[in-house]
């Protein structure tokens, strides 16, 4: 019989580790227990069973978006159609296929994030070939504001993943404050760059510094403010 | 069997009232309403017999005891308002386990039961969906199960069946009767709102892992210590419970003034079979929730126990019972709940339940009293263990059940940490109390 001598308590023979405290075990006991461990290594099934219903979605929505561009492919070639116009319904139904798998979460999070921003790059540059718009409204605007959203959610999804188990009540204000922030201040830079040509921020400033004003006063409530400073606070603030 | 026992089971099965719809009682339309993926809403008993077990006479005394259970003999289906069950010709089948406890049943697939048979070694477990039946209605399942397959397989037939099913005589149908609705009293008021209390911060597994945990300890020593305190052995487990979270709290990185704002509240189903005359095999609980609260100090031992003691005093009589019953039967009985469509249902149920339910309590602990199978059989059958379901608000929940001067103290855990438990089971070890623990962590 095996004991754990930290926590005295008896554990089946071929353990390693206590269950307990996992302090490792001295191996006392040469002979295996003939009847051997009570549970088997157990299997968990939960991402089988859900890649079948997952499976059955995108299948059902490749054969929708498949079946419509048969149809643009067929308009196209034999309707003197807007063609402009096909072609962007083709983009749209592409776009969506693209986005459900991404959001149907078949590969890690971060990849399945990424997809989606690049689909989102594709599909725009899709539109701006198709529309043969004189001025570069992709380069200036479209690019730097999805990957201005791109690294506002990635920092927004780190900071949230770290903080979740903390008061939901201060901690889901102050990230969605910060998200505000962040794309404040990168929307403000993008205009004002494309605008005056320098980096000019004015409204996005008001922003940062009210919401870092909430964001101070919510961690004040949840840490509490520093000793030394209570005191001079009391000190001076007594009515 | 011998021929003439098959004839009277074949003929007593031809005339019993074949229901084909079985509408869920009060609890198993909660259940399945909150059922998901971490929530499987499936419990597990385990025993443990002293030999390998033989699955083909497991199924064939499965075969010959389900026609005696044809409410068990279900399939969960899809209304539009409301899940029922529905009566299915398929004999349900032995598994060996392979996989994680308490699996999630796959539910609106015809053929599929609201239980499951399985075995592995010398281990028979039953699983059952709460939806169903309760931790009493299973056991009984679970007794005339091991007493047929010991017919079987040793030709033992016992004289006292106990509590189990005689699986020759009729159906009553105050066994499958939702009690709580015979026994729902108009006009009383509900019971106090529950208030949020200290829930684990401990790290989720995976999506479709389940831990268990069991300690298995000599009850006559507890009892005697029970005894000393003036309590019940269920009080005094409780009261020890209680104390482990206490010290859990005590010794963590919380600042004081956060420790002292902490209240434990620990969930305690009471079996209302002792109360009332029912004899249904479904759901019939419901559930206390004694508490002590951190801002009045720090409790000691005895402390704890008075105050259970107390509590149970206050509100473990019919009266207050009353209130209860009515409060889950008018819930299931108001009007705008019944007409909203099923899968509305399914996605606001969760939310209520955490908003309405868990957030009243930090852990379980339930129950099960001294099982006893007839004394021919006994000898065969060396431990029984029961577990509760997987929940996410209470990561750790706990059932004790005795049998054969062991009880087994199983814990059900959706995390990997095993402090709590290292507190708990260390303390009753100081009371100079053997304990053995087995683990399906590898």
């Amino acid at each position: 019989m095996a004991y754990c001598p930290k926590c005295g308590v008896e554990v089946e023979r071929d353990t390693k580790n206590c269950p307990l405290c996992d302090c490792p075990l001295p191996d006392v006991d040469e002979i295996q227990d003939p009847q051997g461990h009570k549970y088997p290594q157990a299997i968990n099934t939960y991402h089988e069973d859900h890649l079948g219903k997952k499976n059955k979605a995108i299948f059902s929505i490749g054969i929708i978006v498949l079946s419509l561009l048969v149809i643009l492919g067929v308009v196209y070639l034999v309707y003197p159609w807007n063609h402009a116009l096909i072609k962007y319904i083709a983009v749209a139904d592409l776009t969506v296929f693209a986005v459900v798998f991404f959001s149907l979460g078949y590969l890690k999070p971060r990849y399945n994030f990424l997809g989606a921003y690049l689909t989102a790059l594709v599909a725009t540059l899709c539109i701006y070939l198709i529309s043969g718009s004189q001025n570069s409204w992709y380069f200036n605007y479209a690019v730097p504001i999805a990957t201005l959203i791109y690294f506002d959610i990635s920092i927004f999804m780190f900071v949230f993943k770290h903080t979740r188990h903390r008061s939901q009540l201060i901690y889901i204000p102050t990230n969605l404050i910060l998200f505000a922030i962040v794309f404040a201040i990168g929307l403000d830079s993008i205009i004002s760059l494309n605008f005056w040509g320098i980096l000019h921020l004015t409204w996005s400033l008001i922003v940062a510094v009210s919401g870092i004003c909430i964001i101070a006063l919510l961690q004040g409530i949840y840490h509490r403010i520093p000793e030394k400073t209570r005191i001079m606070l009391k000190k001076k603030m007594h009515v | 069997m011998t021929d003439q026992e098959a004839s009277v089971l074949e003929a007593n099965y031809e005339k019993q009232p074949k229901l084909k719809f079985y509408s869920l009682d009060n609890a198993g339309v909660l259940y399945t309403a909150i059922a998901s993926s971490r929530m499987s809403t499936v419990y597990r008993m385990t025993v443990g017999l002293c030999e390998a077990v033989d699955p083909v006479i497991l199924q064939k005394a499965l075969e010959q005891i389900i026609h005696r259970f044809p409410y068990f003999q279900v399939t969960l289906k899809r209304g539009v308002f409301w899940y029922y069950y529905e009566h299915t010709e398929a004999i349900p089948e032995v598994e060996e386990e392979t996989f994680y406890p308490c699996k999630t049943m796959r539910q609106r697939q015809r053929k599929t039961f609201p239980f499951r048979v399985l075995y592995y070694r010398s281990y028979i477990h039953i699983e059952f969906n709460h939806s169903i039946c309760d931790g009493s209605g299973g056991l009984k399942f679970l007794q005339t199960l091991l007493i047929e397959y010991f017919k079987e397989k040793k030709g033992i037939i016992p004289e006292n069946l106990g509590k189990s099913m005689d699986i020759l005589s009729d159906v009553d149908p105050r066994e499958y009767e939702d009690s709580f609705k015979v026994y729902y009293k108009e006009g009383v008021p509900p019971p106090p709102e529950s208030k949020k209390v200290f829930h684990f911060p401990f790290k989720l597994l995976d999506k479709g892992e389940y831990l268990l945990l069991t300690g298995i300890v000599p009850v006559d020593p507890l009892l005697a210590l029970a005894r000393k305190y003036g309590c019940t052995l269920t009080q005094f487990m409780l009261a020890l419970y209680f104390e482990s979270i206490q010290e859990y709290i005590q010794n963590s990185e919380m600042s004081e003034k956060k420790k002292h704002r902490q209240k434990i509240a620990i969930n305690v189903p009471v079996d209302l079979r002792r109360m009332f005359p029912s004899i249904t095999l479904r759901n019939f609980f419901i559930s206390l929730n004694p508490e002590i609260d951190l801002a009045l100090g720090f409790y000691t031992r005895e402390e704890i126990i008075e105050q259970i003691k107390g509590y149970m005093g206050l509100y473990m009589n019919e009266k207050n019972i009353n209130r209860y019953i009515s409060r889950n039967v008018r819930n299931e009985q108001f009007i705008i709940l019944r007409i909203i469509p099923l899968w509305v249902k399914k996605l606001i149920m969760p939310v209520i339940y955490k908003r309405y339910g868990e957030r009243g309590y930090t852990s379980g602990l339930s129950n099960l009293g001294n099982v006893t199978f007839p004394d021919e059989i006994t000898p065969y059958i060396k431990s029984l263990e029961v577990f509760p379901p997987p929940s996410v608000e209470s990561r750790l929940k706990l059932v004790m059940v005795s049998y054969n001067k062991n009880l087994s103290l199983s814990f059900g855990k959706t995390t990997g940490e095993t402090v709590i438990e290292k507190i708990f089971f260390r303390k009753i070890r100081q009371l100079g109390i053997h304990v053995k623990i087995e683990t399906n962590k590898r």
